[in-house]
């Protein structure tokens, strides 16, 4: 018989290094969840990808027993990866960091269109390049990324 | 040795008080989610909590009461106006805050966490449960073993998959006046297993302060303290001596890296217990194993996860 599923819990968090403080253990600490026990599991799985961010997400049962799956990279860090950008943390700037084509924001979009609940590629794409443009990465016409 | 020196510096208010964080919270809608949570992370790299209902959604962030909350909400207020329009509907976005006491959360699992046992004779019991239960929800037997455990915020709470395999493969392989080593002792829920097992020396060693200072804690709780030894340590001291028992509870990667030194410290006869990595991370342990001349007994599973029994080849 399936499990009753208590609660789902989403969180962005550092490959390897999620700890039982804040933003996994309130987030998990409301629905009885073992925090070190998921900090463990969590570690340990995606210590290979140490420095990226990892979107996770949580399914706790009624039993307040877990399963956890690691989606795909965060929007912003496709985006970076993608424009050349260097990977990691840092306060965006004013100014316009770099540049990506319709095409590679299409790319983007597809990937994450699952993750981000979008309606259609559309939906998506629009999503994608407004991320984009908030972090500084303008969308160009082809043949003008350097 | 000054193993349970308390970490004033780090818990002003005492260890009854959690220390205080403040949580900062934008709500946005949906399509603005991966934005938000990339800024809000350039500011507060620890990570992101996102709550979605229907058309709102809400992106969390937490600081630490001493990190200067109010510089941080300055930071993010700011960054958040680079929100695209076309994301937010050219809505402003809500920030709330509020302040949060880490005792909360961490309370609020040890409600789920009650007594259980593991292998034949041994008892789990959260320092917060009275024995026998008084809700009868367990029934201790003549033999039990009843292990008292408050792990705190270090690992080894017993429930989780790879301590319960630790945990057999200790009963199964402790012989009266054992010496036993265990590395990366977390809790020390091992040691203390090992010690009321009938060890007749402990060595504990971890490398989180903070793991050492819980692990000294609960082995004086359990009265095992003239046994096990508590060491603030990365792997075995070179001057440690040899041991009929030694387990290693950590990661793929750490106890492949101790199997040479696990096996310079095990006397003959002796079996190594690892564990703390899944079925699929086996192979590199077994390598390493393999490399230090170790040779596999036995391998307990449970969950996908794996514990490995090893010797020197001369077996009990």
């Amino acid at each position: 018989m399936a499990k009753k599923v208590l609660a789902v819990i989403k969180l962005h968090v550092p490959a390897g290094e999620a700890k039982p403080g804040p933003p996994v253990g309130p987030a998990l600490g409301q629905h009885g969840v073992n925090i070190m026990e998921f900090c463990k599991a969590f570690n340990e799985k995606t210590a290979k990808q140490m420095g990226d961010i990892i979107p996770v997400e949580l399914t706790v049962y009624q039993d307040r027993s877990f399963t956890f799956i690691c989606k795909t990279p965060p929007a912003a860090s496709l985006l970076k990866k993608a424009a050349g950008l260097e990977k990691g943390s840092g306060e965006p700037n004013r100014e316009k960091v770099g540049a990506l084509s319709m095409n590679q924001v299409r790319e983007i979009a597809a990937q994450k269109m699952e993750d981000l609940n979008a309606r259609d590629l559309d939906a998506a794409v629009r999503i994608i390049m407004g991320t984009a443009r908030s972090m500084g990465i303008e969308v160009v016409a082809e043949g003008e990324v350097n | 040795m000054a193993a349970s020196t308390p970490h004033e510096s780090r818990h002003p208010q005492g260890e009854h008080h959690g220390s205080k964080w403040q949580q900062v919270s934008v709500l946005c809608p949906p399509e603005a989610v991966e934005a938000v949570s990339a800024l809000l992370m350039a500011v507060v790299p620890s990570g992101v909590h996102i709550e979605q209902a229907g058309d709102e959604a809400q992106v969390s962030v937490y600081i630490a009461h001493h990190d200067d909350p109010a510089a941080a909400l300055a930071r993010i207020e700011d960054s958040l106006k680079r929100v695209d329009a076309s994301l937010t509907g050219g809505r402003q976005l809500t920030v709330t805050t509020q302040w949060r006491d880490e005792q909360q959360w961490l309370e609020a699992w040890k409600k789920e966490y009650r007594c259980f046992r593991v292998g034949h004779r041994l008892v789990i019991k959260p320092g917060w449960e009275g024995w026998p239960p008084r809700d009868g929800h367990l029934v201790p037997r003549k033999d039990d073993v009843l292990i008292d455990m408050d792990p705190g915020l270090a690992f080894g709470t017993g429930r989780h998959a790879t301590t319960r395999l630790c945990l057999e493969a200790i009963e199964q392989l402790i012989r009266p006046g054992d010496n036993v080593a265990d590395i990366g002792c977390g809790s020390g829920i091992l040691s203390i297993a090992a010690a009321k097992l009938g060890a007749g020396r402990v060595l504990a060693v971890d490398a989180d302060p903070l793991a050492v200072e819980v692990a000294a804690r609960n082995c004086l709780r359990n009265a095992v303290n003239d046994k096990v030894v508590v060491l603030h340590a990365d792997g075995l001291p070179a001057q440690a001596g040899d041991f009929a028992v030694i387990v290693a509870n950590i990661n793929a990667s750490i106890v492949s890296a101790l199997t040479a030194d696990i096996a310079a410290h095990l006397a003959a006869g002796g079996h190594c217990v690892l564990s703390g990595f899944t079925a699929q991370q086996a192979g590199e342990v077994r390598r390493a194993l393999d490399a230090a001349t170790l040779l596999e007994t036995e391998a307990l599973e449970a969950e996908g996860w794996l514990a490995i029994i090893a010797g020197r080849g001369n077996g009990r």
